[in-house]
């Protein structure tokens, strides 16, 4: 999630100095760091130079680990590339990040490796020409692979789907793209369940859903009803379905009309209320029957529909159920004021809902800051409304999730976030490092972490900084 | 030459473990090859009782040899052991690689001199040369180790590896004395695990547990929902605790609880940072639902599906309704 | 008083490793080396005693190569007031019955009060190490221990074990004993970046087996338990993959649930 965009982009920093490339270049030199190295590599094609590179890859363990890394420079891989090392290419055939070149390279010689054709056959960067002749490893691992390959061309799906294979059948009736003729190739040859699959393509003729519409299995009625072309004949009769899991696939499509399904308001099922009432385009009125009916479930749903209006949340704030009240504090609609009575609710879990709101009033929040429970706190921590000077203490806290949350709150300053980043918890640092708001004293100090992880990601923000003046 | 193969039986409260059945049935299955006859050891206080649940189908003796001690204490069995050993000179003996068998295996491989290796799962006997086969790096590997020079070798099974014997047999019940040894810890109270109000990771038996693949926290719900039907109880990653979506009481993990008396554990959108499987990689039965076939969840998993965790959520609640 | 700890500098393999040449472990290429995390607690449990009373000294020991010497830069850095290195290489076959052996020679030299050894080891969890050492001292031992009652110098601890099931066991030790220290007994700290700073400086004690007293046939390879003929891959890779549609994947998944939970 945060890590990924934090490797991937590489933001500078703000702050009035700045660092020059040569000055970065020449510290490395002096104290040589694979992981520093592959960060400056990653920040800027300036940095390209071979010294870099080499102390990128001091040695195989090294290589082999940037080989399989993600967010690995593309030159460095470009180099890894030349290595004749079987478990290197065997790495780069799998890293999404390869770039292709490598790949083309990789494809030169796929047939060297049994392991290296099936990861081809998956690689976004495996041009659409070269899959034909990957597939002819007869490997099925690859015909799998290549059949929810997205570049795969129409020819190539038709001739796999033509073999029959049930698991190649199985991947390409997931695929979003099929063709008329394409999905009539695999409905002839897949089994019940492949077919099922297929009645939820936008390409489904409209035979088939009417068809699967009498069909006596539950799972292919279940698919038919979500299609949004589904005949109107076909759709009452599915509304009128003896299965409840039917009945319930109808009230969750978001192309059932929602006229459509008001007897289930009292459908005995209380699994197709439940999809009823998650629906978000509900009156009003169908809400309150919902709420007002037994079981705990169906309050919970009813009290996070955004939908929901203000009077019933009021109501509903009021369960016995500590999970119904959480429900409320979670719910958009719910106004400060009652925010401000769930903040005092006995349950933690449900003032943990309620001190995470931004909209909560400044006084509820600050009572809020002084709980003992470390979900309220965490959530204090984390809330972007909550004032500088208290993160700053919450940055302090003994718990190391608490910390942790101050962290990753989005209104942390770079001036709360710099002690972070000397928290003896490697996760919390990991997580300053890729908050774009750190001084340049906060990167430094990253920069010497003792994670090979940490340095990456500061390294690479100090070269996109020196690169960026 | 030492001969045959000595099986230590393992009780508690009065019970023979399951795990003794399996070490007999192990022994069954090698007996020939290895040659020379089967006993089985029971050490406790009143032996005699538990003697008809080890005269099972293989086993050609039983050895009784009472302690002063109800329950397991290291002294007093490798103190009991060793007696056995010494009067039946075994060439194998088979212990469990239980939490007692870690109290006390090692100790009486280095009191018999014996060869020695511990989870096991299989053992080959080839030309009477035995040699056995553990896991290694997290069952990431197998090691088949052998035993050279030794005449004796101490193999701890791993619990159901192998299976258990069955059928009773009409085996000799013989009494052995154990020189009198001083016990140097004592048993005080067996404290059963404590069944807490409200979440309980640590005691759950089933866990469903869901990731960052959840993606928002309205979708939260549906799981927590499933994990009813299904009657496990609800666990979250790290991210999921981190974002407020769950309590942290239900984070499994290094920074969150451990789940101890898992028997099954369902991972849906788990990627499985070494974070997370601090506190499950343990469990044996980890079914794994990720939509990335290279997740790291897979590498410990028993089970594993490439797939979208709704989809598979919305077909599983049809089976729970 | 004296704590000794004994840690190990544990393998983590990679998910695409290869063999070595011999076939008989895995290719160093494909492992990161990192402190066993039984040994986070079981240092853990040291330093809190440490911390609570007055004039303890904890001291990491381990049996190793160079590069074992992070392991014990991690405890330093944690906190640990020395460290010990064994190494030669003779012991490059060293089983857990070798390694206890020259774990005991340490204890022998320096006379601790208590031995605090990690229940297992994550690479290869022989689970064996600390209770064949206390074998070798001839001291009382508890394994998989996950509560500790101890005022230093008493004559007996009290301590819990955890068996399966959740069940535990309390029971009563004489001391000085060895203790194998369960996960879960405690919350392992982190080191601070001031502490990894300084333990960059501090000193390692670097002994053989020699120093020791002990003999090439006490360490060797005819000393050891067992002997690695050679690893290789499991058959199937460990995972069963459940291949089909979703709804045959979960009816998959249901049939499993409801054979492992009986229901």
């Amino acid at each position: 999630m945060g890590a990924d965009r934090a490797l991937e982009s590489g933001k500078a920093v703000m702050g009035g100095e700045t660092v020059e490339p040569q000055t970065l270049i020449g510290r490395l030199l002096a104290r040589p760091d694979a992981y520093a190295a592959a960060g400056l590599l990653a920040a800027h094609p300036d940095f390209a130079d071979h010294r870099l590179l080499r102390m990128a890859l001091p040695d195989r363990a090294t290589g082999l680990v940037f080989a399989g890394m993600r967010f690995s420079p593309a030159c460095l891989l470009e180099e890894l590339g030349g290595w004749q090392d079987s478990a290197v290419q065997r790495r780069l055939a799998g890293n999404p990040a390869t770039p292709a070149p490598v790949i083309a390279r990789l494809l030169d010689n796929s047939s060297a490796d049994p392991d290296v054709g099936p990861r081809l056959a998956a690689h976004v960067r495996t041009p659409t020409d070269a899959l034909p002749g990957l597939v002819a490893d007869g490997r099925l691992a690859t015909r799998v692979a290549a059949a929810g390959h997205p570049g795969a061309g129409h020819g190539l799906l038709l001739e796999l789907a033509g073999r029959g294979e049930m698991p190649v059948l199985r991947v390409l009736s997931a695929r979003a793209d099929l063709s008329t003729a394409l999905l009539a190739r695999i409905w002839e040859r897949g089994d019940r369940h492949v077919q099922a699959e297929l009645l939820r393509a936008a390409t489904c003729p409209r035979q088939l859903l009417a068809a699967a519409a009498h069909a006596p299995h539950a799972l292919w009625r279940r698919r038919a009803a979500g299609h949004p072309a589904l005949p109107e004949p076909v759709r009452w009769r599915l509304l009128r379905d003896s299965d409840a899991r039917v009945r319930a696939a109808v009230a969750e499509a978001p192309t059932t009309p929602v006229e459509l399904l008001h007897r289930f308001q009292a459908d005995p099922a209380q699994r197709v209320r439940i999809a009823l009432a998650r629906r978000q385009d509900l009156p009003p009125s169908w809400l309150d029957s919902l709420a007002r009916q037994p079981g705990a479930w169906l309050q919970r749903w009813v009290a996070r529909n955004p939908c929901c209006p203000r009077q019933m949340l009021e109501r509903l704030a009021q369960s016995a159920a500590a999970e119904v009240r959480r429900a409320v504090s979670r719910n958009p609609a719910t106004s400060a004021f009652m925010l401000a009575r769930l903040a005092a609710d006995a349950d933690p879990w449900v003032r943990a809902g309620a001190a995470g709101r931004a909209d909560l009033y400044p006084s509820v929040l600050a009572r809020l800051a002084d709980d003992t429970e470390v979900d309220v706190l965490g959530a204090v921590a984390a809330n972007p409304s909550t004032p500088a000077e208290r993160l700053a203490g919450l940055a302090m806290h003994d718990d190391r999730d608490v910390r942790r949350a101050v962290a990753q709150n989005p209104a942390a300053s770079a001036a709360v976030l710099a002690p972070l980043a000397t928290d003896p918890y490697p996760l919390n640092r990991f997580v300053v490092s890729q908050r774009d708001a750190l001084s340049l004293a906060t990167l430094e100090a990253l920069a010497g972490d003792p994670e090979p992880r940490i340095r990456f990601i500061a390294w690479k923000r100090l070269g996109a900084l020196a690169a960026s003046h | 030459m030492a001969q045959g193969i000595l099986v230590i039986a393992e009780q508690r409260r009065g019970v023979l473990s399951p795990v003794t059945q399996e070490l007999i049935g192990a022994a069954r299955a090698i007996k020939n090859d290895v040659g020379g006859a089967v006993s089985v050891a029971i050490i406790a206080r009143d032996p005699a009782s538990l003697a008809e649940g080890a005269r099972l189908d293989g086993v050609d003796e039983v050895l009784l040899l009472p302690v002063t001690a109800d329950e397991f204490q290291p002294d007093l069995h490798v103190a009991a052991a060793m007696q056995a050993v010494s009067e039946r000179d075994p060439s194998l003996i088979l212990a469990p690689h239980s939490v007692d068998g870690w109290g006390y295996a090692a100790a009486l491989a280095v009191q018999a001199d014996a060869g020695f290796a511990t989870d096991v799962f299989a053992i080959q006997v080839d030309a009477g040369e035995v040699t056995a086969v553990r896991g290694a790096y997290g069952e990431r590997a197998h090691a088949l180790l052998e035993f050279p020079g030794r005449d004796r070798v101490l193999l701890a099974l791993r619990p159901s590896a192998f299976p258990a014997a069955e059928g009773a047999a009409d085996s000799t019940v013989t009494e052995l004395s154990v020189p009198e040894t001083a016990a140097r810890s004592r048993h005080l109270e067996f404290i059963d695990p404590p069944s807490e109000g409200g979440v309980d990771i640590p005691g759950a038996e089933f866990i469903l547990s869901i990731g960052r693949g959840v993606g928002e926290e309205d979708n939260v719900e549906e799981f927590a929902e499933l994990a009813e039907q299904m009657q496990a109880v609800l666990g979250c990653s790290r991210p999921i605790a981190d974002a407020g979506w769950l309590p942290k009481a239900r984070q499994v993990g290094y920074s969150g609880k451990t789940a101890s008396s898992c028997k099954l554990y369902l991972a849906l959108g788990i990627s499985g940072s070494v974070q997370h499987l601090a506190g499950m990689k343990h469990v044996e039965n980890i079914i794994a639902v990720n939509s990335d076939a290279n997740a790291g969840i897979f590498n410990v998993a028993r089970y594993g599906v490439v797939g979208d965790m709704f989809e598979v959520s919305k077909e599983l609640r049809q089976h729970f309704e | 008083m004296k704590i000794l700890v004994p840690v190990k500098q544990a393998a983590l393999v990679e998910d695409d490793f290869e063999l070595r040449d011999d076939g008989r472990d895995v290719d160093p290429d494909f492992v990161d080396l990192q402190l066993n995390e039984w040994d986070d607690y079981s240092l853990e449990t040291a330093l809190q005693l440490k911390e609570s009373h007055d004039g303890i000294e904890v001291v990491a020991v381990t049996v190793g190569d160079d590069d074992a010497e992070d392991a014990l830069r991690t405890c330093l850095a944690k906190g640990a007031d020395r460290a010990i290195r064994v190494w030669d290489d003779e012991l490059g076959d060293a089983d857990p019955v070798v390694i206890a052996r020259v774990l005991a020679a340490v204890a022998q030299r320096e006379t601790p009060d208590l031995v605090l050894a990690g229940t297992q080891s994550s690479d290869l969890g022989f689970s064996a190490t600390g209770v064949a050492m206390a074998t070798f001292m001839g001291w009382p031992h508890a394994a998989v221990v996950v509560a500790l009652d101890y005022s230093p110098g008493a004559a007996t601890a009290t301590v819990e074990r955890e068996l399966e099931g959740g069940l535990r066991q309390r029971l009563e030790i004489d001391c000085p004993a060895v203790l194998t220290i369960q996960l879960g007994i405690n919350t392992p700290r982190y080191a601070s970046l001031r502490g990894i700073k300084q333990a960059r400086s501090l000193p390692v004690e670097e002994l053989t087996p020699e120093d020791l007293g002990l003999e090439a046939q006490d360490v060797g390879e005819q000393a050891c338990g067992a002997r690695v003929r050679k690893m290789y891959l499991p058959e199937k890779g460990q995972a069963e993959m459940i291949e089909g549609t979703p709804a045959q994947q979960a009816e998959r998944i249901a049939a499993i649930v409801k054979e492992v939970m009986g229901g």
